[in-house]
């Protein structure tokens, strides 16, 4: 058989390679006491229900820039952002000089059943950005949205102009219907008006599933085959387990704004279309004259960059930059050459726009 | 417990190192042996998401050494002049297992009736084609004077119909990856052909199919069959549950205990009213902004006023 050249001695030898490797891992699995994330400092300066907005102090000795808004996605925890000491962006960007202020959603249960998109967007998001204007003593913030963050930052934008000054996007969805955007196509033919009757919240872990249903071989057997590769070592280890808790730490979804985001985002593309209804308002990209800048992940596969490069010429932004990082959807954030790249760019894009 | 599990580890490497030495007896069943038994061990004394990945990693072991012996049987038989039909036919059903454990898990039936089918696997027979179903189906289909009550019938005809409605698009579903699997193994077979230098382990052999199969899988998933047919499977569980939520509150109804419809009218209520209190504080937070500008102006007024009538008085004086 051309190709193929199997010895049962050599098999042996790679199970019992395996087995030991699994063995090792057990030894440093034991040896964890704890996975810690999230090591960046910073004081919770504004609460509205279970949202959180908290500060995150730039360092002393550098020039002082303004401040950034960080507005996360709904579907994952925002810590992504401030993984671990060596893979922060957010403790890269305070290392710039720039004050960076984060929104925690928090974890929605029963009783946030029907918070919808007008809550999350004009109460929420709106509540803080007057927050950080205050607390910054800053007319006007730079909004950095990230995934459906930064399609929550447009809609904000398009609606509220005044206090944002930049706008700045990372792996955001805007045609949600461009044609390798796998996950808006499945979720087409799901029934989302269903999803909520029956769910009530959306389970995080329900989403968690789809979005590795989107790879099932690369997520299930090829990174289980290489575990005992990321467990050899208590470093490796930790980083391996950081990441997991944040994958499987996905909170569960307000029924009412997963419905409203599914259907009209989704389903119906609308926000392409300037027909985006939140709360008494629609959302009119043209509305949106701030500099932009679009950062887009080459190798993601959640969020297509065919989706996110859709922004150019869809706003009135006289002002609008793309920076493209070879990297996946978290890579982005996480990857060496995501925080070796996108901090320093976003830094310098801030710097010539003061 | 966790100790015990280590020296269950290490006895089975002693083991496998005596089988080298001596090529004697296959050490491979004990470990498979030991394997199964690992699987309730030792979890309790590490955190839980190290221990949901001590037994994951025990799960793909067992996969990974059942395949690895299987291989190394058929490689000992037939020599180097192994019949690629018969390795492959072992990795297609060790891959099959671990997609259809997959497959299973995704779309598992609500939990109530994942319990009665608990033992079925779709792949052999009908789901739905058992003495259980046969049964209710003749009881459903007794006219309502001599059987059950009419709404009884009527409740039961649904739940009926939305678990064929599953069976037919799990099958649906399933299908799919059927296609896939038949797509990727000719890939895969292609890649191995191609492969230069050639394949000389396992975990190589496991890298290959991966890509093969992610290859087919994206072109599966991107067709609007298979967004039907998930769309279809995704909205047959979902129904299903929604259904037995139905049963369920009726019954707590029945026996005065708050079902979870009306605790969820409580939340649309609390949650108009938290709306409504926002507003408020809101109206309060402009009133008082405006109390204090016009607190503001007010004592501008009497500032400039009191300035108006000092400057009043310094003229008549001087006049």
């Amino acid at each position: 058989m051309k190709g193929l050249k199997l010895d049962p001695g050599r098999i042996r030898e790679e199970l019992a390679r395996f087995n030991q490797q699994l063995q090792d891992s057990y030894h440093t699995l034991k040896a964890i006491d704890s996975v810690d994330v999230a090591p960046t400092p910073f004081d919770t300066v504004y609460r509205n229900d279970k949202v959180c907005l908290n500060y995150y102090a730039p360092a002393s000795d550098t020039p002082r820039l303004a401040p950034i808004l960080i507005c996360y996605a709904l579907v994952n925890r925002p810590y992504i952002a401030d993984l671990q000491a060596d893979r922060s962006l957010i403790a890269e960007l305070t290392r710039r000089g720039i004050p960076v202020y984060l929104i925690d959603w928090g974890y929605p249960d029963e009783t946030d059943r029907f918070l919808d998109l007008d809550d999350y967007i004009n109460d929420y998001l709106h509540s803080c950005v007057e927050a950080t204007c205050r607390h910054a003593d800053s007319e006007q913030i730079t909004l950095l949205g990230i995934c459906q963050g930064g399609t929550f930052s447009l809609c904000y934008t398009a609606l509220h102009p005044a206090r944002v000054r930049n706008l700045i996007l990372m792996v955001t969805p805007i045609d949600f219907h461009s044609d390798d955007f796998i996950l808006s196509h499945l979720a087409l033919k799901v029934d989302a008006d269903l999803a909520v009757e029956t769910y009530g919240n959306i389970p995080g872990e329900l989403l968690n599933d789809t979005y590795n249903s989107l790879m099932p071989m690369r997520l299930g057997i090829q990174k289980n085959l290489g575990l005992p590769n990321q467990l050899s070592s208590q470093e490796k280890a930790l980083n391996f387990l950081r990441m997991e808790r944040w994958i499987n730490d996905g909170p569960d979804q307000a029924g009412e704004a997963f419905r409203s985001f599914i259907k009209q985002f989704f389903q119906q593309n609308l926000l392409l279309k300037g027909e985006v209804q939140i709360g008494s308002g629609t959302v009119d990209l043209m509305q949106i004259r701030q500099p932009i800048l679009n950062i887009i992940g080459r190798h993601d596969h959640l969020v297509p960059p065919s989706s996110s490069k859709a922004l150019r010429g869809a706003t009135a932004s006289a002002d609008y930059q793309e920076l493209e990082v070879r990297a996946g959807h978290i890579g982005v954030f996480v990857s060496s050459r995501g925080i070796r790249e996108v901090p320093t760019g976003i830094a310098d894009w801030l710097r010539s726009r003061q | 417990m966790a100790d015990d599990l280590l020296s269950l580890m290490q006895q089975w490497m002693k083991q496998l190192e005596q089988q080298r030495a001596t090529a004697g007896e296959d050490p491979l069943d004990a470990w498979f042996q030991m394997q199964q038994a690992l699987q309730p061990l030792g979890v309790d004394q590490l955190p839980p998401q190290q221990a949901e990945l001590v037994s994951l990693l025990t799960r793909q072991s067992i996969e990974f050494s059942r395949f690895a012996e299987q291989i190394i049987s058929q490689l000992e038989h037939s020599g180097s002049e192994t019949e690629l039909s018969a390795l492959l036919n072992q990795f297609h059903g060790h891959l099959r297992r671990l997609t259809q454990e997959w497959i299973l898990k995704r779309w598992q039936l609500p939990e109530q009736l994942g319990a009665l089918f608990h033992t079925h696997s779709f792949q052999d027979d009908l789901l739905l084609d058992n003495p259980f179903i046969h049964g209710l189906k003749s009881l459903l289909n007794t006219p309502s004077q001599l059987g059950l009550q009419h709404s009884l019938q009527t409740r039961l005809q649904t739940g009926i119909d939305l678990l064929i409605e599953y069976e037919q698009a799990l099958r649906d579903y399933s299908a799919h990856y059927s296609a896939i699997n038949t797509d990727a193994t000719r890939g895969f077979l292609t890649a191995i052909e191609q492969a230069d230098p050639p394949i000389q382990s396992i975990g190589e052999l496991h890298d290959l199919w991966v890509e093969a199969y992610e290859q087919s899988y994206a072109d599966t998933i991107a067709s609007d069959d298979y967004r039907d047919a998930h769309g279809r499977i995704s909205n047959a569980v979902m129904s299903l549950r929604r259904y037995l939520q139905h049963w369920r509150n009726n019954q707590l109804q029945q026996f005065g205990i708050p079902s979870a419809e009306q605790l969820e009218r409580i939340h649309q209520r609390l949650h108009e009213q938290r709306r409504q209190l926002k507003a408020l504080n809101r109206e309060v937070q402009a009133l008082r902004t405006l109390r204090d500008e016009v607190t503001e102006l007010k004592q501008q007024l009497n500032r400039s006023r009191r300035s108006g009538t000092r400057s009043r008085k310094q003229t008549d004086t001087r006049s």
